[in-house]
């Protein structure tokens, strides 16, 4: 007689099989279908003939912060979202992130890449205006390298808890007021006047920065230190 | 072929293998990683639409695609806090009854 356990597992391996078999026939028909059809630009004509408009040089840039405004708001708002539940789930407190990997290599790797990295984020966030680059990017490094500093046993000023909670919410505060601002005589949300464009997107981009650097680096230091094994 | 089928091509093979594996495996760090690496296709597909050969590249896949790797960043943070505290849960509970 065979046991049980065999016949599961033999039932097992046979569902994996066809399920292997139909996202492979899933997989071709969409290859065939994407390859046989012509990717169209409905807006890209429209973004290069306004893009003297839209106050900076880069397109990506002029989508993200002025033409498709609203969809950056509510991203910020998604990473806000998340970031009240991560701190509720949280393994660490955000003032005093108890260190168990602390040693001397990690805390001389921070301090020589600390300073660097700082710079380089700052030229992409600079970068941003004219050729690739932006808050999104900068503020990535700048996640990065709080959770390197919190994990090697630094203490930074974003772990003030009033401080970093002051820098979290202020993207999502002054984007909003920023659109709200300029919500008037027949404008819509978030429709800057050309004039203004460029210092209204600087400031929103710097002030971004901080809070997606501050949000992304907190979703870092909350994560336990030892004992992972999922 | 042109270089703009093959990432094509290569985007959706990658999205199927992510979500394939994801689907199967029960292990909740490889589902959160083979999630990520569908939604990694996904903008390998984006990316490769927004090209065209004789007039400059689309900005607005470049955009969402932009959006989308934070978004897809925040969700695996989540994703990845989840699973450890159910984990946990399991452990703890358990230690706690042999003890």
């Amino acid at each position: 007689m065979i046991p049980t356990g065999a016949i599961r597992k033999k039932t097992a391996h046979l569902k994996n099989r066809v399920i292997a078999a139909g996202f492979t026939g899933f997989c071709l028909f969409s290859i065939i279908v994407a390859l046989s059809t012509q990717p169209i630009h409905p807006a890209r004509d429209l973004v290069y003939s306004m893009l003297n408009q839209s106050g900076v040089e880069n397109p990506v840039t002029a989508v993200l912060l002025n033409f498709r405004g609203v969809d950056t708001l509510l991203e910020l708002v998604a990473i806000y979202v998340v970031l009240v539940t991560v701190s509720a789930l949280s393994f660490n407190r955000l003032d005093s992130i108890r260190c168990v990997h602390s040693d001397t290599v990690l805390r001389g790797l921070t301090n020589i890449v600390a300073p660097v990295t700082f710079v380089i984020a700052i030229y992409l966030l600079y970068n941003g205006t004219r050729l690739p680059g932006g808050a999104f990017q900068a503020g990535a490094l700048l996640a990065a390298l709080l959770g390197l500093i919190a994990f090697s046993g630094h203490h930074h000023l974003a772990q003030e808890r009033v401080l970093s909670r002051i820098g979290m919410v202020s993207g999502l505060v002054v984007f909003s007021l920023t659109g709200l601002s300029v919500y008037s005589d027949a404008q819509s949300f978030l429709t800057y006047p050309p004039v203004y464009a460029t210092s209204l997107i600087l400031t929103i981009e710097i002030v971004a920065t901080v809070s997606i650097a501050l949000t992304l680096g907190r979703y870092i230091s909350a994560l336990p230190q030892s004992q992972v094994s999922l | 072929m042109s270089e703009q089928a093959l990432y094509t091509a290569l985007g959706i093979a990658l999205f199927w293998l992510g979500l394939y594996r994801a689907v199967t495996v029960t292990s909740m760090l490889i589902k959160v990683v083979a999630y990520n690496i569908a939604g990694a296709g996904t903008f390998m597909v984006l990316i490769a639409t927004a090209y065209s050969p004789t007039e400059p590249a689309d900005p607005v896949p470049h955009a969402i695609v932009l959006t989308g790797i934070v978004v897809s960043l925040a969700a695996t943070a989540l994703a990845v806090l989840l699973a450890l505290r159910c984990q946990r849960e399991d452990n703890g509970g358990g230690r706690h009854n042999n003890d």
